[in-house]
């Protein structure tokens, strides 16, 4: 070996060796530095980069029917978003996006542009977007676009309950209905969690800072079926009546649960509202919307007729041949009749009659019994917007005031109330809170809330509601309400026709407000059915019984409810029976319920002492005899048997063997009856039987 | 001037000559007296190299008692270095695969939950009584009539199921 070869190479490996140490010192230190010095930076910069906080999605619950079937339900979609400053080209950009996203190019390029120019790097292009939209838009595998996930409300059932479902905002927030009204506990509460990414995106860690909550879902006692026929068979009426507006609710008497509560106009809650639509169709008219409600609030008054006075109704009533003057204001009946039974007077809708009874119950009476039944107050049932109606104090009534009331004006009402106070006829006098919701969800997944009903609180004997049940039948069966009898089913009702005022020319129009209340099955009854048509030319016989009659006859088949009577098929004159039963004719100076009080208070300084024919004077009416049926829509094959003579407990056992119904009055031995012995009897008619010592 | 190998050579003359350098200094005193017509040697003209050839194959490695032991050392430990190294490595190299595959699965499971959510609007859709009162009206179905509606009411003999609660 050179012996000078070897310090060379000495030399040189030491040199090396030298500026491997330095380097590997500096590289000491500058790990040293990263590692320690600047270790806070560095993991603020290393998470934001591979750390990203990520709300956890906590769907709205859902709304069931009582059936179990969803009305509404949250899924989660994509949203849109890029960040402008990394778009490499924003006119191709907004170009595109427009194409797929079936928006205004031109819009989205001035919002990217302005982003740009503010150096902002972040701009919604489209939110919750349809899955279509989605797997076209990701095909593109653009690197500018981001995807987020969100939440979007469907209701599956399109228009079906819209009015009284609502709607939510765009975050998802309830605006109207009962996305409103439970928003509470149908709000899911989102949860926080931070992942760690790799280079490529994946997570590889992740930790949960804030457990999501679901919101709650919700069963109401809505039928779906039910709901889809009231909306159905209304939006019919409207058409066929042309009225401008409908509300019609079905209820439970029972337990005041609601079955159905369908508006006319309605919406689709799938489809944002458009700038300028009208509010009405948003609007849930049963709840909200009060009207006059006319010769259906005759059952109030008679109600209160039967508990506060002596008069029955077999008792005769003087109907004035059709004219009346009460307090200076004529008031014309509909159809003139001398005088009628009570129950005629319901069936017949006598408006003088009704006046003339209200004027027996007097003001004090009246006034406590239409509190009673709920009217002026709202009804409490989880919705928004209720109204509670409209119902003067009493001592801002006019002299004037009780007839009015009495036939169903100076006051007004929604839908669901008239259904409430229907209610109490049909379930034996009890006063039920309306209700909405069956059960929540327990935070349990697998148990449930089950909402508490509230207490029912008794206004009426149940003689009273059990006597206005069968006066109502007759309205059915010989009333003004014949259109509304159902095939297979004892039922009873009231019509009612209201005038509208017209503000403008301060007058009252010929267009009504058409009314239908009632309830079947007679003896046990199952459902209420309250349908309202605003706006409309025709009477409420004419106009709301056929829809009480086709939602009746589908609820009672829903529900299962077995028939009460045989099947029959009916008669040619079935339907030709008087169904004018307007509340208000001729009322001059009538006094709307909206008008100033002024008006009110200036009626009333000129009232006269009440007429000397006042009902009030009346003697006793003795067993009355009833009017000529002139339809004989349905015979039992029963003929009316000879109670003459016979005693209570014997025209009892008779009457239940032959399966007939029977009325008293009085006591002691029968020395009247009607119809008379032999006479064919109609399905459902009853016999009264006169008793006298 | 003396190079390197001369005080090296002078070195190793001092201490291969008996009397070091008291004996190696007359020497060439008396040689360059003696005989200065010559020319002076060349440095290191004495140092020859020379190859000698050494046959190593008939040459065997003695016998080592110990390298099997210390292979089989080296080999172990090796060995439990590297099994030590991926027992270290292991959890976090799981740890990851894990995260990996858990995410896929919240993705799935949350892909099928949307899924059936959309399935269950879906089938709500189907079954909403819009649809099917409009299919009935396309067949050409219709409600029943009352006299076709027939509720069962068995005796109270128990020879029937009561078909309602």
């Amino acid at each position: 070996m050179d012996a000078r070869a070897e310090p060379l190479a000495n030399r040189r490996l030491r040199i090396l060796a030298r500026i491997s140490f330095v380097w590997g010192i500096l590289i000491l230190f500058r790990l040293v530095s990263l590692q320690v010095f600047r270790h806070d930076e560095f993991q603020r910069l290393a998470q934001q980069q591979q750390d990203r906080e990520v709300q956890i999605q906590a769907p709205r619950g859902v709304i069931f029917d009582r059936t179990g079937r969803p009305l509404a339900m949250s899924l989660p979609v994509d949203s849109v978003c890029i960040n402008p400053l990394r778009v490499p080209d924003l006119a191709l950009a907004a170009d595109l996006l427009s194409r797929i996203l079936e928006i205004n190019g031109d819009e989205l390029l001035g919002k990217m542009a302005s982003a740009v120019d503010n150096h902002r790097g972040f701009l919604w292009v489209k939110r919750k977007i349809t899955p279509e939209e989605s797997v076209k838009l990701r095909s593109y595998h653009l690197d500018w676009v981001e995807f987020r996930t969100e939440s979007r409300r469907f209701y599956p059932k399109d228009s079906v309950g819209a009015n009284l479902l609502g709607g939510v905002d765009h975050l998802e927030k309830g605006n109207a209905g009962i996305e409103l009204s439970l928003n509470e506990g149908l709000e899911g509460k989102p949860g926080v969690m931070r992942t760690t990414s790799d280079v490529k995106q994946r997570v590889i860690d992740l930790q949960i800072f804030t457990d999501p909550q679901p919101g709650k879902n919700v069963t109401l006692s809505i039928d779906e079926r039910i709901q889809h026929v009231a909306e159905h068979e209304l939006a019919i009426a409207i058409d066929r009546t042309h009225a401008k507006t409908g509300s019609l609710v079905v209820m439970d008497p029972k337990n005041g649960e609601v079955l159905a509560m369908a508006s006319y106009p309605s919406f689709d809650p799938n489809v944002p509202p458009t700038p300028g639509e009208s509010l009405v169709s948003h609007t849930n008219l049963p709840v909200s919307s009060p009207f006059e409600p006319g010769s259906v609030f005759k059952v109030v008054t008679l109600s209160a007729a039967l508990e506060t006075t002596h008069i029955r109704p077999g008792t005769i009533i003087n109907c004035g041949n059709g004219k009346m003057t009460l307090f200076k204001r004529v008031i014309h009946d509909h159809h003139s009749y001398a005088s009628l039974s009570m129950a005629d007077v319901l069936a017949k809708s006598s408006n003088i009659g009704a006046i003339n009874i209200g004027l027996r119950v007097g003001e004090q009476n009246l006034y406590e019994y239409v509190r009673r039944f709920g009217f002026g107050k709202s009804t409490g049932i989880a919705l928004p917007g209720e109204s509670s109606g409209r119902l003067r104090p009493l001592k801002q009534w006019i002299a004037s005031s009780i007839g009015s009331i009495a036939m169903g004006h100076e006051l007004s009402a929604t839908t669901l109330q008239l259904a409430r106070a229907c209610s109490v006829i049909a379930n034996g006098g009890m006063l039920v809170k309306p209700r909405m919701t069956l059960t929540r969800q327990h935070p349990d997944p697998k148990m449930e809330i089950i909402e508490p009903t509230a207490a029912a609180v008794r206004i009426l004997e149940p003689e009273t509601a059990i006597t206005m049940r069968h006066m109502m039948e007759g309205v059915v069966l010989h009333g003004t309400g014949t259109k509304s009898r159902l095939d297979g089913y004892t039922s009873g009702g009231k019509t009612g026709t209201a005038q509208i005022y017209d503000f403008k020319a301060r007058a009252y129009t010929h267009k009504y407000n058409s009314s239908f209340m009632g309830f079947a099955p007679l003896n046990n009854p199952a459902i209420v059915v309250v349908a309202t048509l605003n706006g409309t030319a025709l009477m409420g016989g004419d106009a709301a019984s056929p829809v009480f009659k086709a939602v009746a006859t589908a609820a009672l088949r829903y529900l299962d409810i077995p028939k009460d009577l045989p099947d029959f098929v009916a008669s040619p004159d079935d339907g030709k029976t008087e169904s004018n039963d307007l509340a208000i004719a001729d009322l001059a100076a009538g006094n709307p319920l909206d008008e100033e009080d002024a008006v009110m208070e200036a009626a009333a300084a000129n009232v006269p002492e009440p007429s000397s024919q006042s009902p009030a004077q009346l003697p006793p009416a003795p067993l009355q005899t009833r009017p000529a049926i002139s339809q004989v829509a349905l015979i039992t094959g029963h003929k009316a048997p000879n109670f003459n003579g016979k005693t209570l407990r014997a025209v009892l056992e008779q009457s239940a063997a032959l399966g007939v119904q029977v009325e008293f009055t009085g006591s002691g031995l029968a020395t009247g009856q009607q119809p008379p012995p032999g006479t064919p009897l109609r399905q459902g008619e009853r016999i009264r039987v006169q008793f006298a010592r | 001037m003396a190079t390197l190998a001369t005080i090296f050579n002078r070195f190793m003359d001092a201490s291969s000559v008996p009397g070091g350098f008291a004996e190696a200094a007359p020497r060439a005193v008396t040689r360059a007296t003696s005989e200065d017509y010559r020319l002076r040697t060349l440095p290191n003209e004495d140092v020859y190299f020379f190859v000698k050839r050494i046959d190593n194959s008939r040459v065997e490695r003695q016998a080592d008692p110990t390298a099997s032991a210390n292979s089989w050392k080296v080999l172990g430990a090796s060995c439990v270095s590297a099994a030590l190294l991926i027992g270290l490595l292991l959890p976090s190299a799981y740890g990851l695969l894990a995260s990996y595959q858990l995410h896929n699965l919240q993705a799935e499971n949350q892909r099928l939950v949307t899924d059936r959510g959309k399935l269950e609007l879906e089938e709500a859709k189907l079954v909403s009584p819009e649809r099917l009162a409009r299919l009935a009206k396309d067949q050409d179905f219709d409600d029943p009539k009352s006299e076709n509606v027939v509720y069962l009411a068995p005796k109270n003999e128990g020879s029937l199921a009561l078909n309602r609660q």
